[in-house]
């Protein structure tokens, strides 16, 4: 009984010394530091030129070499793959010559 | 009209202005600041985060609300960013959830070294009881606690500050205290 009513006391006293907090004042210097601050990332503001690159456009252009890197791969791929079919054919005389033909 | 005026010469970005500005300001700034995070050096650095900000974007106010209003929404947004960062370092996010964000008061997890030179030293255990408490309360509540009790603003200034109405700040506060009262009855049980 007594430790629950000390406990209640403990939480009024904590509670309570939110009441007795004192202000704390700002060190002198924080005016010329802010200001210095403030100034110097106006200062550093990105070059013009380059405004435009947006983190969308560059993320679309990044799409659109994937994109064409890709294309270009199948391209190649497809050729390859014909002309390994008719050297392969060439090799073994699989080819069929037109003057060779029986209808001619 | 005065206040149009001054808004002008902030967007225009006259270093005077913003002179002006901080001579008003920078006090109740730092203030609001070491309210929510008390520790000196953290709150002048928050400080100097919030003044940044309004010289960024100065050109978004509208001048629906007062200037001060307006800077004080700031302040605080830049606290609870500044918090939840720190808090999401020292506790595992799922838990979080779980328990709907009230969590037991813990030393161990809080999110900043105390160093509140306003707490004198009789009250330094109470008071850090009590920030730790807080920072355990869900992020409505803790705004609402920490800007009436700990920094001294009226409900209307935190009805303001915080978009919403007197009636819902004042339900705020009472869900606060009870829910101090029982993380704070928790802690003392188990460490009498």
């Amino acid at each position: 009984m007594e430790t629950h009513k000390d406990i209640k006391q403990k939480i009024e006293a904590t509670l309570n010394s939110a009441d007795t907090i004192e202000e704390v004042k700002i060190s002198p210097f924080f005016k010329e530091k802010a200001l210095c601050q403030m100034f110097a990332e106006k200062q550093q503001e990105p070059f013009v030129l380059w405004s435009w690159l947006t983190p969308q456009v560059q993320l679309a252009a990044l799409f659109l070499i994937v994109a064409i890197n890709v294309f270009a791969m199948m391209q190649l791929r497809n050729k390859y793959y014909d002309n390994e079919i008719s050297n392969f054919a060439d090799s073994y005389g699989l080819t069929v010559d037109a003057s060779e033909s029986l209808m001619n | 009209m005065e206040q149009n005026d001054f808004v002008k010469r902030l967007i225009a970005g006259e270093e005077t202005a913003y002179g002006e500005l901080l001579d008003d300001f920078q006090q109740k700034v730092f203030s609001t600041c070491i309210s929510f995070v008390p520790n000196k050096e953290e709150a002048e650095d928050l400080a100097q985060d919030v003044f940044v900000e309004v010289f960024n974007s100065i050109h978004k106010f509208k001048g629906n609300s007062k200037l001060s209003t307006w800077i004080y929404r700031i302040t605080t947004n830049k606290c609870l960013e500044f918090i939840r960062k720190r808090n999401t370092k020292k506790r595992f996010a799922f838990l979080q959830s779980l328990s709907g964000g009230s969590l037991p008061i813990d030393k161990t997890s809080y999110f900043t070294e105390m160093n509140h030179p306003g707490i004198i030293l009789e009250n330094k255990e109470k008071s850090e009881t009590l920030f730790l408490a807080i920072n355990s309360l869900p992020e409505a509540q803790k705004v609402a606690f920490t800007l009436h009790k700990i920094d001294g603003l009226s409900y209307q200034e935190i009805s303001e500050i915080t978009q919403k109405s007197i009636s819902s700040v004042e339900s705020l506060m009472f869900r606060a205290k009870k829910n101090l009262q029982k993380l704070l009855e928790d802690y003392y049980k188990k460490h009498m």
